[in-house]
């Protein structure tokens, strides 16, 4: 209270107060959905990455938040009702607030970027045309960054005086947390591994969070290693690190997933061109923003500075790096096409594969315009890659890949899609109905047994659990089709 | 390196690289471009950098940056090729362009492959636990405090500007400020046996000014050490955390209010070495700088002696006298000059502490021996005009005689004691940094300073 | 209590017209308009918000981190005052935490993440009401007061100096 009278830290208070029971009553919401409403047949194992790092990341939040609610009732209690939790003239600890701060502030790190590593995990396989790699890998290295990311809070006050014992605990389990994410992005390098890639702008984005969040993350083991973390903490190179990791990471992740999936939810896709720019802008102004500071930090530059003199000698590396802020402010304003390409809405000519993998999400239609799940009937899944496999191809007896629809057929299907998933105006009109019509003329004969008749015209003979047609009368992508 | 102009292959060979016909443009510029940022870099490196870690001039820093360079930032160079420029090689490698896509070439689809999965679980897992154990043996060597030396010094941190304590008459840090006749001390001087920080913690209720013990020498900005001396800092702050650290000796430890942090430098040779607070402690963070003399151990005990030495009292009806009186009305409430005379009366002023009578400094700079040091203000602004208190260029053996070495910067003190606000953001009215003065006339001014250069 | 729909087993080519509510409460119907998107319960508009108030803050976050860098630019800069400067950073970092990062990934967690697991619609649909649309309320009223209070004590300093200043010197 003495060192900050305003009201405004109250107000700072009361707000994130609120935003914790925000949170804390969002993740209760959606791990319930996730535990208790999936889809028949959708075991916790043949969930897509994304949901299973949202998952982890809502169980983080259910833990974590709290914390920070504690301690921020404990501060409102300080400086409003004359309490002493933190007052150290009445003999508080001053570093209780630190460790309370970074219990919750450690596992929100992660929860944030362990969502846009499951975009990422999204968008690679997709655009590689692959599976992705070491699913299982995946799942339990994202489960396990979530467990050790609890364990590692003080890594944030080394040099607080804490003394060597936990130091040294804290140093070790802090450079642990390197298995479980070396593991995720070594998996999305095992995606990428013989693929055949669309370099797209939303992969562009994602091949840029593996990239840049490596740099972050092995700037992280160098903060680790304690006594260098000596030197190292409260300067630059802490905060090239994060922003490695939050902006290179995270940010990148979650623009990558807006190209990805604005199609699935706007019914258009943003202009490709202007998301080059965007991406190319971004990392050239990225890296040239926070590369330097890496440099600037080992040369002593501390964070949180409002100004550094002449002799220090900081200045070549900061002007770089404004500079390099200034392309980067324009390049992350280039994912504002958002705004206006929402004019032009317009599917684009050809067909996406954004459209046709993958996901239970893009074989369905839905539309904020429309309220609630637009199939009629509740799908049913019986593989991990249902909707790429149930698509693209099956297993013969030999358990090696046989192609079931041409690429043709499911570029007309796709189009097909494209022009009904789009969100339209409620009610009929003129436009659904010629669709309708459209879909209805041209591609009835392919909805007759597409499978059977390429199994056969070329000449493959298709084991009983391909052939067993039609498994799940509504799996027929096409249904949705008819029954507009 | 030097080229010889003479060497016949030197000049064919930059003759075939001029000569050659230009195949690809791009091909002969990029390692061109490659270069100049390298230069840039290499440059940009070179330059005079006080506060870089590369440079290290103690053993702390020293092993600090063993620990890292080659081996840790090695391994992670080795990662970042794998990994980054393996996965935009082959990002380059697998890409399909737009007008080339056929739908139906599917590549083979490969689920996962356990073994390798284990591999790379495992093997970094080991590479972390060497790194590791190595880390944990630099964490205890670093926190080892030197048994066999006599100096250790009180480090202080205050908005915005740092307080060193040296045990003069060898009786602790601390008096007995509830008077129960046992003493908060550090390193043995408390009742708790040795080492560390230990004794009565009644005391510590009290405010850090009650328990300083008022007979020591206190200095600030400049903290002076001997040479080849690990010297212990037992660390504590007088308001909010700060967070004490001189790149070219050791890494940082913070400076926690009501708690004491042990931590040391050792300077290998004499010289300055300059450090910042890097702990965010309020609006003057960014000047609440700072640096370390190292001096040879004669010269240290030269120095010191000076230090315990009273100030200097001018003779009545000079302008330094007049200065002195200014002083006496205007800062005893909140600097202390021990000349032996003046006595600061705390039931004057007001004061909420006004029973302390041995103030030891009240969150403001002890002036005893002002002139001896180059920096005031938090180590932003030089009493002398040829030196830069940002800058570690500093003749070391000129310390001693700082006074007639050098120009004393009246300009700069001037508006300083005038305005300090206007130099250096504060929040007076909340205890935080320096008032104005706008009541001091000009000749007032000129003699307050002048009165400062006495005090060497 | 969720409203439970009648998983109909039609055979391909029927119409059922509207599902038919199992549940005491019929399912919300879709309207339009600003009301609706305020008091929705559709995890599709709430992701959209929370995507939509994202972007809005981000560009705050994004002049506040031009700020920064313009200030540190050049050594000695006094573009910025130390209290402006602190002001700042730390607008930066907590709108870009709270209420750009994190937003962003509810945005994506509550529109995609039911549809890619076939579930009709988040969990507290009815029994309460609009779970994510109270936290995306709630995180809405953070985002309003912790900018709103800041600049109105700076607006307050300013008229505050503005006046001291006219009233110090009267125009003549």
């Amino acid at each position: 209270m003495t060192f900050s009278p305003s009201h405004g830290i109250d107000f700072w208070n009361v707000g994130l107060l609120i935003a914790g029971i925000g949170s804390v009553t969002g993740a209760t919401n959606l791990i319930t959905t996730v535990l208790n409403m999936r889809t028949p047949g959708m075991t916790l194992f043949r969930m897509p990455i994304f949901v299973w790092m949202t998952l982890v990341t809502q169980f983080l939040l259910l833990f974590a938040v709290p914390v920070l609610t504690v301690a921020q009732i404990l501060l409102m209690l300080d400086r409003n009702f004359g309490a002493n939790f933190f007052n150290v003239s009445q003999g508080a600890d001053p570093l209780l607030w630190q460790h309370l701060f970074w219990v919750f502030g450690h596992p929100e790190v992660y929860l944030m970027i362990l969502p846009a590593f499951g975009i990422v995990s999204e968008i690679i396989p997709t655009f590689s045309r692959k599976p992705i790699f070491g699913y299982s890998f995946m799942v339990f290295s994202g489960i396990a960054i979530g467990f050790l990311g609890f364990g590692v809070w003080a890594h944030h006050m080394f040099v607080s005086g804490l003394g060597p014992l936990s130091v040294s605990a804290f140093s070790f389990a802090t450079m642990f947390i390197a298995v479980p994410t070396g593991v995720k992005i070594l998996n999305w390098l095992g995606t990428i591994w013989g693929g055949k890639l669309t370099l797209n702008t939303a992969m562009l984005f994602a091949l840029g969070l593996v990239t840049q969040f490596t740099v972050g993350g092995l700037s992280g083991v160098s903060h680790a290693v304690a006594p260098s973390d000596t030197q190292q903490t409260d300067t630059y190179y802490i905060v090239a690190h994060f922003h490695y990791v939050l902006f290179g990471g995270a940010f990148f992740g979650f623009v990558g997933g807006l190209y990805f999936w604005w199609p699935k939810i706007f019914g258009y896709k943003l202009g490709e061109k202007l998301g080059k720019w965007n991406f190319w802008m971004m990392v050239v102004g990225f890296n040239t923003t926070f590369g330097p500071m890496h440099i600037l930090g080992l040369q002593g530059m501390p964070r949180r500075m409002q100004t550094y003199d002449d002799a220090m000698g900081f200045n070549t590396w900061n002007l770089v790096a404004t500079i390099g802020a200034f392309i980067l402010g324009i390049g992350t304003a280039g994912a504002r096409q958002c705004l206006f390409s929402y004019r032009k809405r317009k599917v684009d000519g050809r067909p996406d594969t954004a459209l046709d993998l993958g996901t239970l999400a893009q074989s369905r239609r839905s539309s904020h315009r429309r309220l609630g799940y637009q199939l009629r009937h509740l799908p049913v899944v019986t593989d991990l890659d249902e909707f790429w496999q149930h698509q693209k191809y099956a297993e013969d007896e030999t358990t090696s890949s046989v192609a079931l629809v041409t690429g043709a057929e499911l570029l007309s299907l796709a189009t097909a899609k494209a022009s009904t998933c789009r969100h339209r105006p409620t009610g009929p009109s003129s436009r659904v109905q010629h669709s309708d019509h459209w879909l209805r003329h041209h591609l009835q004969p392919l909805v007759d047994d597409p499978r059977r008749r390429l199994a056969r015209s070329v000449g493959v003979r298709l084991g009983p659990r391909a052939s067993r047609r039609p498994r799940y009368p509504h799996h027929d992508h096409t249904e949705s089709l008819t029954h507009v | 390196m030097t080229t010889d102009h003479n060497n016949p292959t030197w000049h064919s060979s930059m003759r075939s690289t001029i000569l050659t016909p230009m195949t690809s443009f791009r091909k002969r510029v990029r390692p061109l471009v490659g270069l100049a940022v390298f230069g840039l870099a290499v440059s940009a490196c070179a330059d005079d950098k006080p506060l870089n870690t590369f440079e290290p001039r103690g053993p702390g820093a020293q092993q600090e940056l063993d620990l890292m360079w080659p081996i840790v930032w090695g391994i992670m160079g080795l990662v970042f090729l794998i990994v980054v420029v393996g996965g935009i090689g082959l990002a380059i490698k697998n890409r399909v362009k737009e007008e080339d896509f056929d739908p139906d070439d599917l590549p083979e689809q490969v689920h996962g492959w356990f073994a390798g999965e284990i591999t790379w679980t495992i093997l970094p897992a080991i590479i972390l636990a060497v790194v590791g154990v190595y880390s944990i043996a630099t964490i205890l060597d670093l926190e080892t405090k030197n048994e066999s030396s006599e100096l250790d010094v009180l480090v202080i941190g205050r908005q915005w500007w740092w307080e060193y304590r040296y045990d003069v008459d060898g009786d602790g840090f601390f008096v007995d400020a509830d008077g129960d006749g046992q003493i908060w001390g550090v390193d043995g001087e408390g009742a708790d046996g040795p080492g560390g920080v230990s004794g009565d913690e009644d005391d510590l209720e009290w405010p850090l000014e009650y328990i300083l013990d008022p007979d020591d020498v206190s200095t600030a900005g400049e903290l002076v050490i001997p040479t080849g001396n690990q010297v212990d800092l037992y660390i504590t702050s007088g308001d909010v955390i700060h967070s004490f650290w001189i790149p070219r000796l050791n890494g940082k430890r913070d400076a926690v209010p009501g708690r004491f942090t042990t931590w040391s430098v050792e300077a290998d040779a004499a010289g300055k070495y300059t450090g910042w607070c890097t702990e965010f402690c309020g609006l003057s963070h960014a000047r609440m700088r700072m640096s370390v003399i190292a001096l040879d151990p004669a010269d240290y005990t030269t120095w010191f002696e000076n230090q315990t030495r009273p100030a200097a009292v001018p003779a009545e009806g000079t302008p330094e006298f007049a200065g002195r009186e200014t002083f006496k009305n205007l800062c005893m409430s909140c600097h202390v000059i021990k000349d032996g005379e003046l006595e600061y009366n705390p039931t004057e002023s007001g004061d909420p502490w006004a029973t302390t009578i041995p103030l030891a400094s009240k969150g403001a700079p002890s002036l005893t021996h002002f002139a001896s040091r180059t920096s005031f203000a938090g180590a932003i602004y030089g009493q002398y005009r040829d030196i830069d208190p940002n800058d570690d260029a500093l003749d070391v053996s000129t310390y001693l005689n700082l006074a007639s070495e050098y120009r004393w910067n009246e300009a700069e003190l001037r508006r300083w004691i005038k305005n300090a606000p206007s130099r250096k953001d504060a929040n007076y009215e909340n205890q935080q940094g320096m008032l104005p003065f706008p009541q001091l006339g000009e000749e007032e001014l000129d003699n307050l300073v002048a009165s400062l250069a006495t005090l060497d | 209590m969720a409203i439970i729909e009648e998983p109909l087993a039609l055979p391909a080519g029927a119409n059922p017209g509207v599902s038919k509510p199992l549940g005491v409460f019929s399912r919300p119907r879709n309207a339009t308009g600003l009301k609706n998107w305020l008091t929705t319960v559709d995890h599709k508009k709430i992701g959209i918000m929370y995507g939509a108030a994202a972007m809005f803050f981000l560009v705050i976050g994004g002049v506040a981190a031009l700020l920064i860098r313009l200030q540190l630019a050049v050594p000695n800069n006094e573009l910025l005052s130390g209290d402006a400067y602190n002001r700042a950073y730390t607008m930066h970092g907590t709108i870009m935490i709270f209420l750009v990062v994190m937003p962003i990934g509810a945005a994506f967690a509550n529109y995609l993440l039911p549809l890619q697991i076939g579930a009709r619609d988040v969990a507290f649909l009815a029994s309460m009401p609009s779970a994510s649309g109270c936290s995306w309320l709630a995180d809405f009223a953070q985002h309003v007061v912790v900018p709103w209070w800041r600049s109105r004590r700076w607006l307050v300093q300013l008229c505050a100096k503005q006046r001291r200043d006219l009233l110090a010197e009267p125009r003549h």
